[in-house]
């Protein structure tokens, strides 16, 4: 089943109080092939001499800190806006950072994040001869749509979606969503008690 | 002989707790091997990160996984290990088990529950076999639990009320949502009953727990106020009390040790640090829930059991069940509702505790004979905001959204509406293509072989299923619920899982006699949901509680008491 199709299942499975159903939740339907994201966003780069040279010419930034073009698809992915909070506001990045070094977030999660950071510039630098970061809003908005037609794109933009809204609805404590900026936007009230700065999840590993 | 212990007990959930209490109580010593963590009440938050996103109550799937057996669609099967799907089978390893997490929601069989074949007859493909017990030896045990483990309710007369040796529950309901009036309301117009459900947890503080805080986040979540009935709080504490009672968390049973007569002697474990460990004891009891109960005895072969403890006839694993039915649910727009109503809806915390069993038997004449029905269960989706915000990530279509329409969608998700979901329960049929078996290549962490757990169902589950979704699709339309759809397919909840170690007077086509102990093991018993031939139309726990505290009984008769 693809992803998409299992998606809309799920969305009509629920899985709440007692029966829990689907076989989403924290993994999905194919965890480890959701995650392999095949060959990138490009099944063959058809690499002309030009832009061979030029992915040479940018090898550096396509091995650089991946952290600033993540940032900005988070920016796209979730816009800051007059009357409701952004990726910058619900703190999305130092979230993401957080999770990706946390013992507990699988491997195979991290590096297809990582990844995905390297499909989207070589994507970028076969389109427009430069990296993500270098392309204007409108050409890395368009890239973003582009990849959302694979397979592979699909799954890493859900995924980092998936990051933004828990940096948007978890607890503070966890660093995301300070002084609740994301529960007061959707005027969401928390449950009670709230988990406390040394019982986090990973705390409760170590019991 | 002198043992470590009178009892030792594998598991910590539901089937166990009666089992220590009872036995502690009774002046014998007992020991509980449970392979997760000893969580307590400080350690159970409203945070969805522990509970849903992370799983931190469940194994990391690649040190203990399943091996899930589907239908392929083309009449064989698919097999997929969990850890590549991600569809976790756990439901709570830490003491206390996945009551820890149940909602609460409580209810008894009927006593036409266990008669299923000579009420309704056979049905083509099921494996369906009366129980060897009555609702009547079952009763008193149920009442007990209503006080024991607390469960507060109001008992409403019906059509298809199950007979009490009480008058009412022993606690008051818990507070009410004022919208259960429109429900009610509704029922009535159609002639239905609106039910209130029984809930495991106290409406005021009792028994060294506090009353029910009123959070709202039940499902899932552990409480963190003593208040859900859970088996850690309610049963394995006051065991632990009586100092007769020893609790070793973090201690993974892999073997159970038999001698040449066929006695169970020894419980192998590895501890926390991997090394092996061993207790005995004079009776063994397994309760590790019915997939992982199945997998021991399998695993544990000796002398005289060589396909493992209590398989003689090659029963063991064999008629697993889930909880037939599905899901449904729609959206109850704030606008068309009063202000103060909206407002109140718009935060959890009462409760929409209502059910309808007006179907548990259905007189449908296109059907000819009387059929099985089962229960609706209504109530309000779950206040976690995480996993109701990633549904919103895909839209309608099925496709990505992202930017502006993703906020706007999640604004009006989050303040416009409020999902009612109902939640449909009936038999998943007991038949060949439903079974635990052990995974020849598969291994857990410490290199025992996993279950192989083969989920196939009958489709008669979905025509009764179907049945039930459309009245409650019917009520929810009434009701002004907008969107309204319903799900029901023959996928098995993990949470609502028994039988594989069926009780019964054959040894040919059971597991356990009727008392539960294994037919070909003296001393050994099964107190968890295995033991269940049939499942009814009701989520399992109440009954795992009474009948292991009915097996407790003869579990101290057994030792002399």
């Amino acid at each position: 089943m693809s992803i998409k199709k299992y998606n809309i299942k799920c969305r009509r499975q629920g899985k709440r109080d007692v029966f829990l159903r689907g076989k989403h939740g924290s993994g999905s339907i194919g965890r480890r092939t959701f995650l392999s994201g095949a060959v990138g966003f490009i099944a063959t780069l058809l690499l002309s001499p030009v832009v061979a040279r030029t992915v040479k010419s940018h090898a550096s930034a396509l091995t650089e800190d991946p952290w600033q073009t993540l940032s900005i698809v988070q920016d796209h992915l979730f816009p800051s806006e007059a009357n409701s909070p952004g990726a910058k506001e619900i703190n999305a990045i130092s979230y993401l950072r957080n999770m990706l070094a946390d013992p507990v977030t699988d491997t195979d999660e991290k590096e297809f994040i990582l990844n995905g950071v390297k499909w989207l510039n070589e994507l970028a630098v076969e389109r427009h001869e430069a990296v993500f970061m270098d392309l204007t809003l409108l050409q890395q908005s368009a890239l973003l749509q582009q990849i959302s037609k694979t397979t592979a794109g699909r799954n890493w933009i859900s995924k980092l979606l998936s990051y933004l809204l828990e940096a948007l609805l978890s607890d503070p404590v966890y660093g995301g969503n300070p002084d609740g900026v994301g529960w007061k936007w959707l005027e969401h009230r928390p449950g009670y008690p709230r988990p406390p700065m040394n019982k986090r999840y990973y705390d409760l590993l170590k019991i | 002989m002198n043992t470590d212990f009178d009892v030792c007990i594998v598991g910590s959930g539901a089937g166990a707790g009666p089992v220590a209490l009872t036995l502690a109580e009774a002046g014998y010593s007992v020991v509980v091997l449970e392979k997760g963590p000893w969580f307590t009440e400080n350690e159970f938050y409203k945070d969805e990160l522990a509970s849903r996103r992370r799983n931190v109550y469940t194994p990391n799937l690649n040190d203990e996984q399943h091996v899930i057996e589907e239908p392929d669609g083309r009449g064989g099967w698919s097999s997929e290990p969990t850890s590549v799907s991600g569809w976790n089978f756990w439901r709570g390893s830490c003491v206390g088990g996945s009551s820890n997490f149940m909602s609460g929601f409580f209810f008894r069989l009927k006593p036409e529950d266990f008669y299923l074949l000579s009420t309704f007859g056979p049905i083509d493909g099921a494996n369906l076999v009366d129980w060897p017990i009555s609702y009547e030896d079952l009763e008193p045990y149920y009442t007990r639990v209503e006080s024991v483990v607390g469960i507060s309710g109001r008992v409403v007369p019906h059509p298809h009320l199950e007979p009490r040796s009480t008058r009412d529950f022993p606690f008051p309901p818990t507070l009410e949502h004022p919208f259960v009036e429109q429900f009610d309301t509704a029922c009535r117009k159609l002639g239905w009953h609106p039910l209130p459900t029984p809930r495991a947890i106290l409406s005021n503080s009792a028994m060294n727990r506090q009353s029910c805080g009123y959070s709202g986040w039940c499902g899932s979540y552990g409480c963190s106020t003593g208040a859900k009935g859970s088996s850690r709080a309610a049963l394995l504490n006051p065991a632990f009390e009586t100092g007769r009672c020893e609790i070793r968390p973090h201690a993974k049973v892999y073997n159970l040790v038999s001698n040449t007569q066929g006695k169970v002697i020894a419980a192998e474990y590895y501890d926390r640090a991997g090394k092996r460990q061993q207790v005995d004891a004079e009776i063994f009891v397994v309760a590790c829930q019915a997939i992982e109960t199945s997998r021991l005895l399998l695993c544990s072969t000796g002398p005289r059991h060589e396909k493992g403890l209590g398989n003689s006839t090659g029963q063991v694993g064999k008629n697993l069940i889930f909880s037939a039915g599905g899901t449904g649910g729609g959206d109850i727009i704030y606008k068309k509702l009063g202000r103060t109503m909206a407002e109140s809806l718009k935060f959890q915390g009462l409760f929409l505790n209502r059910n309808v069993q007006d179907w548990y038997f259905i007189d449908n004449p296109v059907w000819g004979r009387r059929q099985k029905g089962g229960t609706i269960d209504f109530l309000m989706e779950h206040p976690g905001p995480i996993a109701k915000a990633i549904d919103l990530i895909w839209d309608d279509h099925g496709n990505l959204r992202w930017g502006s329409p993703l906020k706007q969608a999640l604004k009006k998700h989050f303040t416009e509406m409020r999902e009612f979901k109902c939640e449909i329960f009936c038999d998943w049929l007991p038949t060949d293509n439903c079974f635990v078996s052990l995974d020849t290549k598969v291994k857990d962490k410490w290199g025992t072989p996993v279950a192989r757990v083969r989920v196939g169902y009958h489709p008669h589950d979905i025509k009764i299923g179907n049945y039930l979704a459309k009245k409650a699709t019917y009520l929810m339309r009434t009701m002004g619920v907008r969107n309204v759809y319903s799900n029901i397919s023959g996928s098995p909840p993990p949470n609502l899982a028994a039988g594989g170690c069926r009780f019964g007077n054959d040894p040919k086509n059971s597991v356990l006699d009727p008392d539960c102990r294994a037919h070909d093991v003296e001393n050994l018993f099964v107190t968890d949901g295995s033991f269940m031939p049939t499942g009814g139309s009701i989520p399992y726990t109440w009954t795992i509680y009474a009948n292991a505290f009915r097996v407790a009984n003869k579990i101290v008769k057994q030792l002399g008491g």
